[in-house]
């Protein structure tokens, strides 16, 4: 087993792995820049190292500072989290000829789920069904004759892509070529790479991934499936496990597809295979992500397994321990991603106060505590919070109840929007695909009225607050020294009139 | 004794004045009078007992600015310190057609799509920032001119910084 793992992450992942380094006896080293310098996940760490300024670039997309780090701090193992350098291929081949281990699965592997056509055409080799589409040619005269083929409303998808960015849907053939272009200049800006593939595009679908676990042995495991079809612009928000969509057969059919598709580029570790799911049950490939999820706790509550635990055993060799056959969904989970959000953008400020709810089936991955700063350096995801419950309707009762308590004043976040969407009818009928927000919740405002009780609240903190500032002012004891004359007074307050009645 | 606070709350001025008598308090919030009794009070919790409820909630203040959240619902609002702060706050305010457009949030300038002097249509983007890794566009609210560019491609704004002015037809 490893004797020390460097987190090369921030926020709340960075806390979640450290948890696990220390259940598992391994010491652990954070990593921060300097925008994170106090930070959460580097208080918890056994050791911290400031890695550089704020820029991403400069700091946790560093890799040969991070691996100079790991040298001089003596780590064996590095695990990169999700997000930063989590999918880069070349950091995980860098990792390894520095002679560490990286916690997670091959280049080769990440190379090949990296690359939106490549893992099609892995796909289509192994059996895997993958939406129909166009990935030929990047030349728009090609691109046009195969958009008609494929019929519209189509997809222009970014090769590199992921999180929607570099992605337009387009409805008909005059809107395709300033879609291209469009495209081409996001993703060029995003992931440096400004080459487009087009898709059909499945009406109304449901997105439901499968968790899958491999070990060097080449066993692979699929531990059942989260629905994250409540999206809003491409990215998840709200994820549940089971999905009120599955059936068990379902279920079994595409929980052997996820294994094989794993198993096309010899995965090891844990990894995510999403697909979509249309309204005649029929399912495809969308892509893998080579990395653990932010979502992955509520499999972890279904399944009792811990992924983070397991992630670092395989990395280090050891075989899992269990079979599919042995694996069962046990309640229901739902989880929340917490951002700040100013209408819908996210918001930065001081955290004044930050205050978790707990009770039976209740957790929460959070990187911040009262005091913290969110700045515009990072991703806007601050919180998690995952609930279990008995069934369906038990978990959405209990996440309500959570949210309830769950405070966090001083920046603006989207508790109200995620509560709203859990209590709203359709979603509690399950009636959930990737339109759910656009369709029931395009013109959602915060409600935002000002109660009496909410005033006189701030009006009485302020007053007592006030009171017992002058209290402290003059207090019978300010001064330590026990000769003076201030420690002989009476009880009396300055500015108060004596023989008051 | 009777404090008394305002509050800015939208448009309006809202008034909180307090009446203590030992543990009692007598709240009246624009006329409405609530009878009020702290049962608990923390560093930033408090509980009370409102007309005969209880209520847990949390105050915290930073600046003007006051955050309160009270059964799952986050409130926030503004302390008006004096008539005179409030005057001055209200006084910023554009000449009629002309739209200083401002980044919503702080970021960084990706690219500035407009010239001064160039005539704009309704919706045309004018600057692409970037922000917590997401491109935002800043639009023209309606056809005109560009008065003014105020930033450039590279440069960090922050929120609320006027970025473009633009004259209406």
């Amino acid at each position: 087993m490893f004797k020390k793992i460097l987190i090369a992450n921030r926020g709340e992942i960075a806390i979640r792995i450290i948890r696990a380094c220390q259940e598992l006896g391994i010491s652990s080293v954070a990593i921060y820049s300097e925008a994170d310098a106090g930070s959460l996940h580097t208080l918890m760490a056994g050791e911290s190292a400031l890695i550089g300024p704020p820029t991403a670039a400069e700091s946790y997309l560093n890799s040969n500072r991070i691996l100079e780090v790991a040298h001089e701090l003596g780590c064996d193992a590095i695990h990169p989290g999700y997000g930063f350098l989590a999918e880069n291929a070349t950091f995980a081949q860098a990792v390894r000829a520095a002679g560490l281990s990286f916690i997670g699965p091959s280049a080769e592997a990440i190379r090949i789920m990296g690359s939106k056509t490549a893992a099609r055409t892995a796909m289509r080799k192994a059996g895997v069904p993958v939406v129909p589409g166009y990935q030929d040619s990047n030349d728009n005269e090609a691109l046009l004759v195969a958009a008609t083929e494929i019929g519209y409303p189509l997809l222009v998808k970014a090769i590199a892509g992921g999180g929607g960015k570099g992605m337009r849907v387009v409805e008909m053939a005059s809107a395709l070529p300033e879609a291209l272009e469009s495209a081409r200049r996001e993703a060029l800006n995003a992931f440096g790479d400004d080459q487009i593939y087009l898709e059909k595009y499945i009406a109304n679908p449901h997105h439901i991934e499968f968790q899958i676990f491999g070990d060097d042995a080449g066993r692979v495991v699929h531990l059942f499936e989260r629905e994250c079809s409540i999206q809003r612009r491409h990215q998840k928000i709200i994820e549940e496990t089971p999905s009120p969509l599955l059936n068990a057969t379902l279920r079994q059919q595409m929980g052997k597809a996820a294994v094989a598709a794993a198993k096309a580029v010899n995965y090891a570790n844990a990894g995510t295979v999403e697909f979509l799911v249309d309204d005649e049950h029929n399912f495809y490939f969308l892509e893998m992500n080579t990395r653990l999820q932010v979502e992955h706790p509520i499999t972890e509550m279904v399944t009792g397994l811990d992924l983070v635990k397991w992630q670092i055993r395989v990395a280090a060799g050891e075989p899992l321990s269990f079979e599919q056959e042995g694996l069962s969904q046990r309640g229901h989970a739902i989880i929340y991603a917490e951002d700040p959000a100013n209408g819908f953008l996210p918001d930065i400020g001081p955290v004044l106060q930050a205050i978790e709810p707990v009770g039976p089936g209740i957790r929460v991955d959070s990187g911040i505590t009262s005091g913290d700063e969110i700045t515009m350096h990072y991703d806007p995801m601050i919180a998690k919070l995952i609930v279990l419950g008995e069934n369906r309707p038990d978990a959405l009762r209990k996440m309500k109840w959570a949210l309830k308590q769950y405070i966090i004043l001083g920046v603006t976040t989207n508790i109200p929007f995620l509560r709203d969407v859990t209590t709203h009818a359709a979603f509690r009928r399950g009636e959930t695909t990737t339109h759910f927000v656009e369709q029931y919740f395009a013109d959602w405002q915060s409600a935002g009225n000002i109660s009496d009780t909410a005033l006189l609240a701030a009006a009485l903190s302020e007053m007592l607050d006030n009171t017992q500032t002058n209290e402290q002012r003059y207090p019978e004891a300010a001064t330590s020294d026990p000769y003076s004359p201030w420690g002989q007074l009476p009880k009396f307050r300055v500015g108060e009139q004596i023989g008051k009645e | 004794m009777i404090t008394e606070f305002k509050y800015q709350v939208g448009d309006e001025i809202k008034t909180v004045t307090i009446e203590r008598d030992g543990n009692q308090f007598q709240v009246t919030v624009d006329g409405r009078v609530h009878s009020v009794t702290i049962n608990q009070l923390g560093q930033t919790s408090l509980n009370l007992e409102i007309n005969g409820q209880q209520q847990q909630v949390y105050v915290a203040r930073n600046g003007s600015w006051r955050y309160v959240a009270l059964a799952g619902e986050i409130q926030v609002f503004e302390r008006v310190l004096s008539n005179q702060a409030r005057r001055q706050r209200l006084g910023i305010g554009s000449a009629i057609g002309l739209d200083s457009l401002a980044a919503t949030m702080p970021g960084v300038v990706l690219e500035t799509l407009v010239a001064e002097g160039d005539q704009v249509e309704r919706g045309q983007t004018l600057v692409l920032l970037e922000a917590m890794k997401m491109e935002l566009r800043v639009t023209a609210p309606h056809a005109g001119q560009v008065r003014k560019l105020l930033c450039s491609a590279g440069q960090t704004v922050e929120r609320g910084q006027i970025l473009v002015e633009i004259e209406a037809e």
